[in-house]
């Protein structure tokens, strides 16, 4: 479902990747799939992964947010952070 | 990501890999060699609850490049029953193997060692940055939680320790003195005062307090009160190898005292004497009236703001069930655990 004013997941998608890629110097093969499962991202830099988001998107990311689906890879980061922008998160 | 370059296999501890433990770990220990081998025995040979059988290394064919440990902690549990339940501790990871799965590997070798020996919980009170990920991997946290902090303008040294006190203390009356090598069993006979909790609360005995103030990578700061220490006790933390000019804050681990007026006038002077730039005290264990009393001498309230980001500096507990039974622990729920004593660097 699209909420008006907020962009597709898509063109979210592709700045969260462009955000990731510069910040933890990977390449874009690297952040194709499923990087938890991969362990792209190391155990130790998730903290600064959430900072980024907050950051980029201006949200909060709480304990309760913390499952895997939300962060396996730059889609599923995109809809997550969607999902907190929208005006009934 | 996985590569040939990066593999590597994860044993159990044996007598023989200790000198590479004990080099290896300067990463984290920085005890040097004697240290760093005085603390390993310290804390999986000598802890009253359980040995070295959940250390796990990681190598790549000969070379060190991972650790993890569990040590013993043993709590009392609201029907009165004894469980122990490890902590971990010790974690490191080759700076060249950061972002391989080595360190999640080894936890999950870890929890499956413990269901095989029928052990049901897994406890991390660590401020590892880890923290989310292990989250993200179903590890439960029961915090963050708050403290009470006091900064000074300059770093109190530690050396003016010795001749702060005695004196008395100004609401109680009662003589307050700094002890340099604390009695455990004087601090079990206060807890022993103390009324009983009917939560989750790590023993605190004579055996348990001679076991955790013979850490030799840490030092610790006593003040008693009474003519004898009996009617209270404030014990603080550091460890040896941070500089008190450093950024590391003094932990207040424990302060038991037979009334309020005793418990703030153990507070009072500690925040006079106590070594460091920064003294840090949990109160979620704390009466009201005892939280209201740090506050009024001067400690700022720090609370949990819910953002996981801002949270990270604040204590937190994260656990993991294994399977093992009992499953009837109420371990998930953040008021069903009493933490005193359970502190900070000093539990690691």
């Amino acid at each position: 479902m699209n909420d008006p004013g907020l962009p597709p997941v898509t063109e979210t998608a592709g700045r969260i990747a462009a955000l990731i890629s510069k910040h933890f110097d990977l390449i874009p093969d690297q952040i194709d799939g499923d990087f938890i499962a991969e362990e792209v991202i190391d155990s130790a830099d998730f903290i600064e992964l959430f900072l980024l988001l907050e950051t980029e998107f201006g949200i909060e990311i709480r304990a309760e947010d913390l499952v895997l689906d939300n962060f396996r890879s730059c889609h599923a980061i995109a809809a997550f952070v969607r999902a907190k922008r929208s005006p009934t998160s | 990501m996985k590569s040939a370059s990066r593999e590597y296999r994860i044993e159990r501890y044996t007598l023989a890999d200790l000198p590479a433990i004990c080099s290896f770990q300067e990463l984290l220990w920085q005890g040097g060699e004697r240290g760093n081998r005085n603390y390993f025995a310290w804390k999986f040979h000598q802890n009253p609850y359980l040995d070295d059988r959940y250390v796990l290394l990681a190598w790549a064919e000969d070379r060190l490049i991972g650790m993890i440990g569990a040590f013993g902690a043993k709590w009392t549990v609201p029907d009165g029953r004894q469980v122990m339940l490890p902590c971990i501790a010790d974690t490191v990871v080759a700076p060249d193997y950061r972002g391989s799965p080595v360190f999640l590997d080894m936890l999950d070798h870890l929890v499956a060692q413990l269901l095989t020996d029928g052990i049901p919980w897994l406890l991390d009170f660590g401020d590892q940055p880890a923290g989310p990920a292990m989250m993200l991997r179903g590890w439960r946290p029961i915090g963050p939680w708050s403290v009470a902090a006091h900064t000074r303008p300059a770093p109190i040294a530690s050396a003016k320790w010795p001749g702060a006190v005695p004196r008395r203390g100004r609401r109680s009356g009662e003589v307050l003195a700094t002890v340099d090598r604390p009695d455990p069993a004087k601090l079990a006979a206060v807890n022993a005062l103390c009324p009983v909790t009917d939560r989750i609360a790590h023993i605190r005995d004579e055996t348990f307090l001679r076991w955790r103030l013979a850490n030799p990578l840490s030092r610790y700061w006593t003040i008693h009160a009474g003519p004898c220490g009996e009617f209270g006790y404030l014990l603080a933390h550091r460890t040896t190898t941070d500089s008190v000019e450093g950024p590391t804050p003094t932990t207040i681990l424990d302060c038991e005292a037979v009334d309020d007026a005793v418990w703030t006038d153990l507070l009072d002077a500690a925040l006079e004497v106590l070594p460091g730039r920064e003294v840090l005290l949990w109160t979620r264990d704390l009466t009201q009236s005892r939280r209201d009393a740090a506050l009024a001498l001067g400690m700022e309230h720090r609370m949990p703001t819910g953002r996981i980001t801002a949270d990270m500096d604040l204590p937190n507990l994260l656990m993991r069930a294994t399977g093992a039974p009992p499953t009837d622990l109420p371990l998930l729920d953040r008021d069903a655990w009493d933490l005193r004593s359970v502190c900070g660097r000093s539990w690691r």
